[in-house]
């Protein structure tokens, strides 16, 4: 059942209007793209070091050219020169779509990709050159082998998730950002302005230039190439960023969103596509909402939440996928799921259905509920069964887990068809496919492709581009005459005006011409020899390091992309947490073995660093480190001693940890965060640094690094540590590395390790107002001696949360930044409904209890009086009420109870005002006139007026209220619970 | 301290000219007759005692309040008020502590009226009283709560003492320091005697301090982040906008103020966009980053009548990281505040956040390192600092002139090197004002020093400079000035931020 596509072709005749169109819709697509430079490859790049000492432009040229391709150089020269080789093609190589062949061979100078590449066409009529693109167009695609493959389905939310990889990870430090930083800050769904939209600041400085991509390939084939872009482009110049396959994919639909530009316009041409939409939703906060609200909330989704539903959704993502189960989910807490689309049934029968859940599912085939595995349970399967018609149905599954272990899976069974799970290829939803645009049909020539073959050897194509045929070896090189002998002043050559027919033609700048002459007519000057620095230096420029990392006042990320270097997450580490490192002396802070990580693996200690280290390739960057630890060397010899010992190790200890010079309160170490900011692992220091660097760097860290946050801690020299070695500076700084290089997960500094520490109540209640979880911001904690606790939330003014046992524990708060919230540490947690306490009606049974709460509804924190054993009579109003509110405990046989009396005392006289004091799926009065409330917990009242307590609203959604009867504007009431 | 050979050695290889040989005469005679020729150390003016902590308290000061009757109350971050029983106790090992009140949120506020005592908690402005004379309070009554809070540690409040009309102003850090996600983070506010709440200034980011001067007026510390190149000392300019728009978007939410101000530009300068957006209050002293500190927090004046040394009216300074006391001295040009800043006090155990002197005029500076790392290294700390009596030579006060600076000194100057200009060197820089984090120091400039007078009674000295550079910091080095008996200069630095310049002699 899968759909197929091939490029399949018919050319002649209908390639100059296809190309047209292509052109106008690239033009409509990438406005931006289109009017952008020509000159914005890494020729124009070179350029610009084109004053700096030391460095023959044209020598990089040359490289970047590959002229050596055509013009053979001897091995020496090859090595320096480390060309820039085409990307590889065939099979094994990158695979183009025909239409994009075509476009590139007959205009390369339109499409700003062909930069460097050649027109190897030019001397050709047009006729003829029609025939020579076609023949080679056919040998290409016959070369790459035919493509069968689904189309990707469009995933705005995935184009989304690239479009901030793209901008994040490193990819506009050479190409140019497709929005300005200040738009990508907008965290908003998916839209065309957010995809599409955009105008982009200037100061960028040059861009590598993709050219149009929509045309050039899908979706899977640019992830492959992302996921590892050196299989076929291995010069390297185009690095791999070690993606995830996830990430590959997002970031190559992002690149080709052009090719779903209709699923944002109102007459999206939907077509059937593969996989199920599905939608994830994360409720509040885990604890925070009552029990069931996640469910109703998912069988309503995407209408009107339920009632019982308090805190705003937080809506977290949605897209494409091809298995149904709980694998999205991010957290195990008050989520819901939501899958929904096609089921493709094979044949006429009876089909069963399943779902195995923990907490509940439902399945819907067409607009029947087959399976309702509903409700808060652990892992439970049921089934359903339906007779079907072959063909499509609509098809749903609803699922939700309110606390606890979460799972989903779906299976079916029918008609010679054991139980499985549901079979990707049934699944499909109406969306937008994703193809290259100016697809159409193309079906190979092979007579074509081997006319084509012989062009492409006669043209001398394999110069550049390495070509596998099925399994045989790769075509020769074209020879010309060898570098070292070649004269410039032939009229008809590479760098002529006009290049001979058999001569490529290189569509360069003047000054990029004139450089590239001055180095061929001093050819013998690339045979002196390059000193360490000057080879450095151009390796940077060549491979473009310079992009991101400054080194001898060279480089460094220009004044517009600045604002695309970001720190992930929340890490408050300045410019230190988003900006790569300045290179300058990294040959003597950086030990070799750790170099070498860095640039063959990409290896980081930089987590909080969204820009990634990419990998170049390890031929490519062979030899590097030697150069660079040549160039950094010292003029005079530093002593290493490395020497340590476990004596010192243990001050070295003292020293990082709390109580010395407490350096873990910024710097992560090993497993354990820091107790400040996230700042450089200390562990990995021994593995990546030279002792050298590390002590001068400890003692005026803003010489090595200007403008660290790193404060000295040995300020003109002097420690400001007396205790350890009497203020030795430079014993405490090589016991704090002889610690480092021993220092792991097992022997953290003091300080690290922190236990509970549980505020108790021993004869006096206690008070911990802080941020509690479930009670908000402004939660005031009260833990009494008798062991049963309450939080109060001074926002909403409600009693929020009880239980029984120990009360708090204050570790977080009191341990680094003191970060989040708190969740209550006994048992038998209750908590009490979000929203106002008071509420007025004439009929209590039609209560539409309001949502507005706080001050926006009229309530005043007044504070609290504390009664001789601490206990807090909480003072508010309500409007033109006093309210006194003062709850003691009561010890109980086996959990204690509490007893909460209630005090109005009103300058308006209110009728119908009605306190609530539960919600509940299931309340129930029971004889003696207490109210059980989800068989867990029991409430009496005595209240000043003559109404009764009233249970209100339906089972599984029910409300216990209380009345406030004011008689002279005063009124009681005494509530006691149990539980 | 510095060998007395190092120094002649020092001399003699420095000054080739006649003032070097005039001043290594100076000191040949100073030495001939034993007299101590060189910078003092802090330890001949100010004394620092350490207030040992009782175990099991965690004395994270917040913030500190001066009670009298030899009592100094301390607030933590874990929410405890301790009331340090005579504080002013010879030995420090004879002071007492007593908890006061506990289970409050981080205060970093105190201030005391009659019987009551203020703080600010992370949430509210409370008042809280001792009514059964059992030395804890009972009553903690809430004066005013009308900003938010969303749970976001970075929601810090601070708070000031009483203003002469009776207010007290809170300065409420950004959500993350980087977001304004409820009311008034952000924003300066003050609270009425009757409990009103009055948002007072907007612009702020993440303070540190906040304190008066001794005019009254308001001032604030603002830490180096987004819209702040590095820490500064900001004057809270009743309907002021303090820099950092992030916050802007509560003038929705008030009457008190006018009109939202323009946004500033990013990447410009401060005193170009105070040009274009008449509420922005340029900072009124930068600490530049490294040489000064790196986190400014508390704030106090000092107000002893020269019982703290010669530095009467004048601001001290926390920071934080550096576990400093930076000296402050303030002038008004135009109607803006400015002026110059100085090292001063150095060597404290934790990270100084809170400062108070009592009423004899010791200095009290409580200090924590948690979550922020400080060069003192402890954990916390609680100690007091001493004038010893002895006058340290020092930058008494550094005041704008329409064509220069005076520079008053706390003692009579050797004339010839004070008159010549190449005594001095003045370097002047800015920082970019830009949403981004921070800022390097920018816009280099070396103004020409061209002459320096010398006043009859030769404390005070005229210079006269070439190329004054507003909205930048004078950084001047004047390390060669010495006093008639020789006596180098304690601190021999100043940074000047200069807003504004004066049309005429003040």
């Amino acid at each position: 059942m899968k759909m197929f596509y091939l490029f399949l072709m018919k050319m002649a005749k209908s390639l100059p209007s296809a190309r047209s169109i292509l052109t106008a819709i690239s033009l409509l697509l990438f406005p931006t793209v289109q009017a952008q430079s020509p000159h914005g490859d890494m020729l124009q790049t070179i350029l610009g070091y084109s004053d700096r000492g030391g460095v023959d432009v044209g020598e990089l040229l040359i490289g970047e050219l590959n002229c050596i391709g055509c013009h053979q150089a001897d091995e020496p020269l090859q090595k320096r020169l480390a060309s820039k080789q085409g990307p590889v093609l065939g099979a094994e190589g990158i695979h183009l779509t025909p239409q994009y062949i075509q476009e590139l061979l007959m205009h390369p100078v339109l499409n700003g990709q062909a930069r460097t590449m050649p027109d190897m066409l030019h001397g050709y009529e047009n006729d003829e050159k029609t025939a020579i693109v076609d023949a080679l167009t056919h040998f290409l695609i016959d070369a790459q082998g035919e493509i069968t493959e689904t189309p990707v389905a469009a995933d705005p939310f995935r184009m989304q998730a690239g479009r901030r990889l793209f901008h994040e990870i490193g990819c506009v430090a050479c190409h140019e950002p497709h929005q300005d930083a200040e738009a990508l800050k907008q965290p908003a769904l998916p839209s065309p302005d957010a995809l599409f939209g955009g105008d982009l600041e200037s100061a960028l400085g040059h861009s590598v230039i993709m050219g149009k991509l929509d045309g050039k390939m899908t979706v899977s084939e640019l992830a492959r190439f992302l996921k590892n872009p050196l299989e076929t482009r291995p010069s390297g110049k185009m690095p791999s960023f070690n993606l995830s396959d996830s990430e590959a994919t997002s970031l190559a639909m992002y690149l080709l969103r052009g090719q779903a530009r209709g699923m944002f316009d109102g007459d999206a041409k939907l077509q059937k596509t593969g996989g199920l939409k599905y939608s994830y939703l994360e409720l509040g906060s885990p604890t925070a909402e009552p029990h069931g609200a996640v469910q109703d909330f998912v069988e309503h989704y995407p209408g009107t939440p339920p009632a019982s539903l308090t805190a705003s959704t937080h809506f977290v993502t949605s897209g494409i996928t091809h298995e149904i189960s709980d694998v999205i989910k991010k957290r195990q807490e008050q989520i819901a799921l939501v899958f929904s689309g096609y089921i493709s049934i094979p044949e006429d029968g009876e089909y069963v259905f399943y779902t195995s859940s923990d907490d509940g599912s439902r399945l819907y085939v067409g607009s029947g509920l087959v399976v309702n595995n509903d409700g808060d349970h652990g892992m439970t399967e049921r089934n359903g069964k339906a007779i079907l018609s072959a063909g499509d149905h609509a098809f749903k599954v609803t699922y939700f887990n309110h606390g606890g272990p979460a799972g989903l899976s779906v299976y079916v069974e029918g008609p010679g068809l054991d139980k499985q799970a549901v079979p990707e290829d049934w699944l499909s939803h109406l969306g937008q496919p994703m193809l290259p645009t100016g697809s159409e049909t193309f079906s190979i020539d092979k007579t074509k492709a081997s006319q084509g073959q012989a062009w492409f050897r006669k043209l001398g194509c394999a110069s550049c581009h390495t070509i596998l045929e099925s399994g045989a070896a790769s075509i020769a090189a074209f020879e010309a005459k060898p570098l070292q002998s070649i004269g410039i002043d032939s009229d008809k050559g590479c760098l002529s005006d006009e290049p001979g027919i058999s001569s490529p033609l290189y569509h360069l700048t003047s000054s990029e011409r004139e450089a590239i002459t001055n180095s061929i007519t001093q050819i013998e000057n690339l045979s002196n020899p390059l000193d360490a620095r000057q080879q450095v230096l151009r390796k940077m420029i060549s491979m473009n390091c310079f992009a991101c990392h400054a080194r001898d006042e060279e480089g460094g990320i220009s004044s517009g992309r600045k604002q695309f270097f970001l720190t992930q997450g929340e890490a408050d580490l300045g410019d230190e947490g988003r900006i790569p490192p300045n290179l300058t002396g990294v040959g003597r802070k950086l030990k070799r073995e750790w170099m070498k990580k860095v640039l063959d693996e990409g290896a980081s200690v930089r987590p909080y660093m969204a820009t990634r280290m990419p990998v170049f390739g390890k031929d490519n960057v062979h030899g590097m480190v030697d150069l660079i630890f040549e160039a950094d060397k010292p003029s005079e010899t530093v002593s290493s001693t490395e020497k340590s010992s476990l004596e010192d190790a243990k001050y070295g200890r003292k020293l990082v940890g709390v109580g010395g010079m407490a350096c873990i309160t910024c710097h992560t170490f090993g497993k354990f965060s820091s107790l400040g900011i996230p700042a450089l692992d200390l562990t990995t220091a021994g593995e990546r640094l030279q002792k050298d660097w590390f002590v001068r760097y400890l003692k005026d860290p803003s010489s090595l690094r200007p403008g660290t946050r790193m404060p000295s801690f040995w300020p003109d020299g002097q420690s400001v540590n007396r205790d350890v070695f009497d203020g030795d500076t430079q014993r405490q700084i090589d016991a704090i590395w002889s610690y480092l290089n021993i220092a792991d997960d097992n022997n953290p500094p003091t300080g690290l390790i922190q236990g509970k520490k549980e505020i108790i109540a021993n004869s006096e209640a206690v008070i911990y107002r802080n941020f509690i979880e479930g009670a908000g911001p402004r939660a005031i904690g009260v833990g009494y001696a008798e062991k049963a606790n309450l939080a109060f939330d001074a926002d909403q003014l409600r009693m929020a949360m009880i239980w029984q046992g120990p009360f708090m524990d204050g570790a977080r708060h009191s341990s680094g930044r003191g970060a989040g919230f708190e969740p209550p540490l006994g048992h038998n947690l209750v908590q009490f409904p979000n929203g106002p306490p008071f509420a007025f009606s004439v009929d209590p049974e039609h209560t539409q209890w309001p949502k507005l709460a706080g001050k926006a509804a009229g309530y005043e924190f007044k504070g609290y009086w504390l009664d001789s054993k601490r206990r807090p009579k909480f003072k508010y109003q309500f409007m033109a009420m006093d309210v006194e509110d003062y709850t003691v405990a009561v010890p109980g046989e086996l959990d204690a109870s509490l007893r909460r009396y209630l005090t109005f005392d009103s300058r308006a006289h209110y009728v119908n005002l009605w306190m609530r004091a539960a919600i509940g799926r299931d309340i129930i009065e029971e004889q003696d006139g207490a109210f059980l409330i989800d068989q867990k917990l029991r409430m009496r009242f005595e209240t000043s007026g003559k109404e009764r307590p009233v249970v209100n609203g339906v089972e599984g959604n029910m409300e216990l209220l209380v009345p406030i009867e004011l008689d002279h504007g005063k009124a009681k009431i005494i509530q006691e619970i149990i539980w | 301290m510095k060998s007395v050979l190092n120094t002649i050695t020092l001399c003699s290889m420095n000054y080739r000219n006649i003032k070097g040989l005039l001043s290594a005469l100076v000191l040949a005679v100073a030495l001939s007759q034993g007299t101590e020729i060189l910078g003092g150390e802090q330890s001949d003016y100010y004394r620092t005692d350490t207030i040992p902590v009782p175990e099991g308290i965690v004395l994270e000061a917040g913030a500190l309040q001066w009670l009298g009757d030899n009592q100094m109350a301390v607030s933590t971050r874990l929410g405890e008020i301790y009331i340090v029983d005579n504080a002013l106790a010879e030995n420090p090992s004879d002071t007492t502590f007593h908890l006061f009140a506990s289970g409050l949120h981080e205060v970093l506020g105190l201030a005391k009226k009659d019987d009551w005592i203020y703080c600010v908690q992370r949430c509210e402005l409370t008042r809280m009283k001792d009514l059964d004379h059992d030395g804890r309070a009972d009553v903690f009554e809430t004066v005013n709560d009308d900003w938010g809070i969303t749970g976001d540690y970075h929601e810090y409040a601070f708070s000031s003492k009483f203003d002469r009309d009776g207010n007290i102003w809170i300065v409420l850090c950004l959500t993350g320091s980087f977001t304004s996600e409820i009311d008034y983070r952000g924003w300066c506010l003050r609270v009425t005697p009757e409990g009103q709440m009055i948002p007072t200034s907007s612009g702020i980011r993440s303070p540190g301090g906040i304190g008066m001067n001794a005019l009254g007026d308001m001032f604030y510390t603002d830490n180096q982040g987004v819209w702040n190149g590095t820490s500064g000392l900001k004057h809270l300019k009743p309907g002021g906008f303090m820099g950092n728009p992030t916050g802007n978007r509560w003038y929705e939410s008030t009457k008190a103020l006018g009109p939202r101000p323009l946004d500033p530009v990013s990447g410009s300068r401060m005193h170009i966009e105070a040009g274009k957006i008449p509420e922005l209050v340029p900072t009124a002293i930068y600490f530049p980053y490294g040489p000064m500190g790196q986190s400014a927090s508390g704030i106090i004046c000092d107000q002893s009548d020269g019982k703290f040394g010669p530095f009467e009216d004048q601001l001290l300074v926390c920071d934080q990281t550096h576990s400093t006391v930076m000296r402050v001295d303030l002038e008004q040009v135009n109607g803006v505040y400015q002026g110059a800043c100085f090292p001063f006090l150095k060597g404290y155990d934790s990270g100084n956040l809170s400062v108070e002197f009592s009423t004899d005029a010791t200095l009290f500076v409580g200090g924590t390192d948690r979550g922020w790392g400080a060069r003192g290294g402890k954990p916390f700390a609680l100690q007091r600092t001493h004038w010893t009596g002895k006058t340290p030579f020092e930058i008494q006060s550094m005041k704008i002139r329409p064509d220069g600076f005076d520079l008053h000194f706390t003692q009579p100057l050797n004339v010839t090197i004070a008159s010549d200009p190449s005594s001095y060197s003045m370097e002047t820089y800015t920082y970019i004002y830009q949403s981004g984090y921070g800022s390097p120091e920018v816009d280099q400039s070396s103004p020409v020093i061209q002459s320096a007078t010398v006043s009859e009674d030769g404390t005070t000295v005229r210079l006269k400079i070439d190329q004054l550079q507003v909205g930048h910091v004078h950084e001047l080095k004047l390390s060669e000035i010495m006093t008639q008996s020789g006596e180098l200069l304690w601190n021999p630095v100043a940074y000047y931020t200069l807003n504004e310049i004066p049309k005429s002699v003040l």
